[in-house]
């Protein structure tokens, strides 16, 4: 697959990027701008191989650091604003550079709520076409800095992150992990540091993340989103952003269609759930190019998001989804063919 | 906050190397050059990520004040071309060689030395073991690296145990990787090739690896460092060990510059140059 390495302009700045080729021309020029949280390579060796992945399969790809990050000259402070104008501006330019037809966005974390954010901003031939979301960053609580080193800044997302692991689990880890302690340790500390250090650019921030649910909800183009069952983000999306569907996703134009990967957090830290994020992005991807049906089924989004949020009614005696049964796994591994989640008997758990 | 968009006229990225073997390499050449040229071996991995804003921060810093430095993704990871799979530490020292060469031709300068964090600051001691060069500055240096190897499967297990169902542990992937099967720790393929040069290798050369070594250390490293410092010292190097106290920043993703380690290394840097 062939890879160039190119630039391209973002108001006073120049941003750093690669762009991969499909072989061959395709018959449908599409294009698919990557937006990552770190570097343009972050989650290595995922991002090359997605961007191979989706070349392979005939779409061009754009891969770029943000302005005065990385590889990108310059050294900038990044605010939300940044990478939201970095993102329209590699839009403007992978499509008018390689003539397409469309483009798709391809975001996780906080690049899937620069994706959501820049989807509304862009206007005419520049709004993207679809978006593939990889847990995207929706919870105000969750949101940081890199001067807090990307760490939970607010008690209750510490808290809610500490959930996801058996308290015992945990115990152990305290007890016999030099690491773990001294990572409990730093969330402490960022903690403190966010309280006593706060520029205001957390706040502002949070208020554009918690703006990402109701913009994703105005989107009108299809979209795939793909969380880790055991994500935090995942289970503050369905307890928190989306309780009850507050947002309305099921009566979105094109409802999204949900991924879930088994036994997946937020990093999908095994070569086997990267290989799993590739597939289900390429052939939601392929579906879309080749215009078949990729939007959810509005009556299973309705299931998912079924229950109330906290404090609206009943108590939640578990804050994570239920293990997916075998059954559950296959359907997940069918990918974009049906929505992927189910929850299991979820009227059971309260 | 610092944003600059104009201080980097002189930044270049390009691939070196034939087709399907291309290194990734980034190159900030100096606008005042001080005739003194870095190679920046990465650290390894996820480390690699962490870091990796931070000391492209850096080395932006250190080109606007005379220093030219060459950034490269050793082959089979970032950028670079290849596989995780096929990263042993011969191949990362193979690179470090390849890239060091790379800044002759491209940046030359009267002085050029490594710069290295953690495993890259090892890898930086063999290179210039094997290809001398004028210095190293050292930031961290893995110690021992069948304990570092160790430490990267035990995190795994922690984190399994921690987040996950799977069960694995320490000793069931050291048997994969006896058996001659690659384990995957945090997403990346881990060879058996790796694990045996991690096995066998010692973390430090008998003799020194060049003239001039700032060695910079965390406490917890300083007891495990300073018969290495003693010995080089005793052979005739100048080597100027520090200890710093800093958190240890590679665990985390973030974009701010160590400014301890940076400072003491400028102002050793500095100090060779005249």
């Amino acid at each position: 697959m062939a890879t160039q390495i190119c630039s391209f302009p973002s108001n006073q700045w120049r941003l750093s990027a690669c762009v991969h080729l499909p072989d061959g021309r395709p018959q449908q020029r599409i294009g698919v701008v990557m937006i990552t949280e770190i570097a343009k390579f972050a989650r290595q060796p995922l991002c090359r191989q997605l961007g191979d992945a989706f070349a392979a399969s005939g779409f061009y790809v754009l891969r770029y650091d943000k302005r005065g990050t990385s590889d990108s000259p310059g050294n900038c402070d990044l605010t939300f604003d940044d990478r939201v104008a970095d993102l329209c501006a590699a839009t403007r330019f992978l499509r008018a550079e390689y003539n397409l037809d469309k483009v798709l966005f391809w975001g996780t974390c906080m690049g899937a709520a620069a994706a959501v954010h820049a989807s509304a901003r862009l206007s005419g031939p520049f709004r993207p076409d679809g978006l593939i979301l990889w847990a995207p960053l929706a919870n105000p609580d969750d949101a940081s800095l890199p001067e807090f080193n990307y760490r939970r800044v607010t008690f209750s997302a510490y808290l809610r992150k500490g959930l996801t692991g058996s308290l015992w689990n945990r115990l152990q880890a305290f007890v016999s992990d030099r690491g773990y302690r001294a990572n409990l340790l730093g969330s402490v500390v960022a903690m403190g540091r966010s309280s006593f250090r706060n520029s205001g650019r957390l706040e502002r921030v949070r208020s554009q993340i918690s703006r990402v649910g109701p913009l994703l909800a105005q989107y009108e183009g299809p979209s795939l989103l793909i969380y880790g069952d055991t994500d935090p983000f995942w289970i503050g999306f369905t307890k928190r952003i989306n309780a009850g569907d507050r947002l309305g996703l099921s009566k979105m134009k094109s409802p999204p269609k949900i991924a879930l990967a088994a036994d997946a957090d937020h990093m999908f830290h095994s070569v086997q759930q990267t290989s799993e994020v590739i597939r289900l992005s390429v052939s939601w991807a392929t579906a879309f190019r080749d215009g078949q049906d990729v939007c959810g089924e509005r009556e299973e989004i309705r299931t998912i998001f079924a229950s109330p949020a906290r404090g609206e009614g009943r108590d939640h005696k578990e804050d994570s989804p239920l293990p997916l049964g075998e059954g559950d796994r296959a359907a997940v591994g069918e990918g974009i063919a049906a929505t992927a989640i189910r929850y299991r008997n979820s009227e059971r758990r309260y | 906050m610092t944003n600059d968009s104009n201080n980097d006229s002189n930044m270049e990225i390009t691939y070196c190397g034939a087709d399907s073997t291309r290194m990734y390499v980034i190159l900030h050449r100096a606008a005042q050059a001080s005739g003194t040229t870095l190679v920046f071996c990465p650290p390894f991995d996820q480390e690699m990520v962490t870091t990796y804003p931070r000391l492209a921060r850096w080395s932006k810093q250190l080109a606007g004040r005379g220093f030219s430095v060459l950034r490269y993704h050793p082959l089979g990871t970032g950028e670079s071309d290849g596989t995780h799979a096929d990263v042993t530490l011969e191949s990362l020292v193979k690179d470090a060689v390849t890239a060091q060469h790379l800044a002759r031709q491209q940046l030359a300068g009267r002085r050029l030395g490594y710069f290295g964090l953690r495993l890259g600051a090892t890898v930086s001691i063999h290179a210039a073991a094997a290809q001398p060069a004028d210095f190293l500055a050292l930031w961290c240096p893995v110690t021992s690296l069948p304990h570092y190897f160790r430490e990267l499967l035990r995190s795994q297990v922690t984190a399994d145990a921690v987040h996950r169902s799977r069960a694995r542990s320490t000793q069931q992937m050291i048997a994969d990787l006896e058996a001659g099967r690659s384990v995957d720790v945090w997403g990346y393929e881990l060879s058996p090739g790796l694990y045996r040069q991690m096995k066998a290798m010692q973390a430090f050369p008998d003799a020194p690896p060049a003239h001039n070594v700032l060695w910079l250390a965390r406490p917890a490293d300083e007891a495990a460092a300073a018969p290495v410092v003693k010995r080089w010292q005793g052979l005739g190097s100048h080597v100027d060990f520090q200890v710093i106290r800093e958190t240890a920043f590679w665990e985390y993703a973030g974009n701010t510059v160590p400014e301890r380690f940076a400072t003491a290394t400028v102002q050793w840097l500095t100090q060779i140059g005249k």
